[in-house]
């Protein structure tokens, strides 16, 4: 399914909310804590005076014309800024992906299939075998299929759309035999999840129509 | 094509596919996408207010808001009397937000939906679709008009409020028994309760 660094999400929040909350106390501790407030400026004065150091022992002439004007330090931390967006860039781009347009139905056996080749079918396939089975149900108002790489193994993402009231144990049994119906065609059992929703159409529209019975 | 003996065995294991835990698991609960995205973005937009910052000091130009040096500056004061009126709103606030994003991280994080269990396909269900399959049963059984039976779904328990028509009597026993049954027919995960409650005042019938 989509691909989702859940382990790095739950982890960075964890230590941002962390570094959040205890830059927020120390605020709170210096306004009202006077022991935190001599130790504060004893550190502050500190590492200024580290720091001054450090910058004037890294200072460089660049134009040739103010010379000693530019310290090393400066760069390094406009790189570290620059670097830090890169790698908060790629965390944003990495909430996604996975997509698959073929489902390789024996990706999983790689070595047989070099020697006999490969068996795939498009989803297109897959979507009409599962929308003819499925939309002319009177709870659905509509069916979607979508492939994702599920463990490097191709799945299929079925949403059901059900109109308001859908009888969900008839939905259950008549997705069952659309699935049945799948596998025997594919001959393989890929990965699956069946997802029963709403939208907004649905949310508002009757599942009634004239019966001519 | 041969098709090797591990795959015979799961194709005639009936009803059985892959992953189904695993799927389960993912759809039920949240990826913690959108706060992480969220949290980037804040995190970028302080960088590159930085940076900016930064490079116009190294140009001699003049700041945006402060110089990286009147920065520091700023942060030696923040124990000065002057500066508490700033410095407090801006610790709490922190801290909430450091809880907000500490909660997401820590807290389950499941969605509303429930699975149904089943041994072939994650089977994810819509807690909206669970309370209006059941409001229509109940509204069918007690032969109410639309509007008046609301279904509240949580992890655990399926809540049903009717609001009978004025003159009519319910049958509370009845009901609540549909409402079992249709919890009961299909095997839901986490399995919730169902509980029914007519309120005390009724409908006028249109």
């Amino acid at each position: 399914m989509k691909h989702l660094p859940r382990a790095l999400n739950r982890t960075l929040l964890f230590l941002c909310g962390l570094i959040l909350i205890a830059t927020g106390a120390g605020l709170l501790l210096l306004v009202w804590w006077k022991p935190a407030q001599e130790k504060f400026e004893q550190f502050t004065s500190q590492i200024e005076r580290g720091y001054n150091q450090l910058y004037s022992q890294s200072l460089v002439d660049i134009t040739g014309e103010n010379p000693q004007d530019f310290s090393w330090l400066t760069i390094a931390w406009v790189t570290i800024a620059i670097l830090a967006i890169i790698l908060c860039l790629v965390w944003i781009f990495s909430q996604g992906g996975g997509k698959v347009k073929t489902i390789n139905l024996f990706a999983h056996h790689p070595s047989e299939n070099d020697q006999d080749g490969q068996i795939s079918a498009q989803l297109g396939f897959v979507d009409d075998l599962l929308k003819d089975a499925l939309e002319e149900d009177r709870w659905i108002a509509a069916v979607k299929t979508t492939a994702w790489e599920v463990k490097k193994r191709p799945g299929i993402y079925l949403s059901v759309i059900a109109y308001k009231g859908a009888e969900l144990k008839h939905l259950k049994e008549r997705v069952d035999q659309a699935i049945s119906r799948m596998d025997e065609v594919l001959g393989n059992r890929i990965p699956l999840v069946v997802h029963v929703t709403t939208n907004w159409r649905t949310t508002f529209q009757s599942a009634q129509r004239v019966d001519n019975g | 094509m041969s098709i090797s003996e591990t795959e015979k065995m799961r194709l005639a294991k009936p009803q059985s596919g892959p992953f189904v835990k695993y799927l389960v698991r993912r759809e039920t609960h949240s990826s913690r996408a959108l706060p992480a995205i969220f949290l980037a973005l804040l995190i970028i937009a302080g960088l590159i207010y930085l940076v900016i910052e930064a490079i116009l000091w190294m140009s001699k130009q003049p700041a945006l808001l402060a110089t990286p040096t009147q920065m520091w500056e700023g942060i030696k004061q923040i124990t000065d009397v002057h500066t508490q009126q700033i410095v407090i709103p801006v610790g709490i606030g922190l801290i909430l937000l450091g809880l907000f994003f500490f909660a997401k991280a820590l807290l389950p994080g499941r969605l509303s939906k429930h699975s149904i269990k089943d041994e072939r396909a994650a089977f994810i269900v819509d807690d909206g679709v669970i309370a209006s399959n059941m409001s229509r049963k109940i509204r069918e059984a007690g032969s109410l008009p639309a509007g008046q039976v609301t279904t509240a779904v949580s992890k655990r328990a399926v809540d049903v409020t009717v609001v009978p028509t004025t003159g009519r009597s319910l049958d509370k026993t009845e009901l609540l028994q549909n409402a079992k049954t249709m919890v009961n027919e299909v095997p839901l995960f986490p399995r919730p309760k169902a509980d029914l409650k007519i309120t005390q005042e009724g409908q006028v019938a249109k």
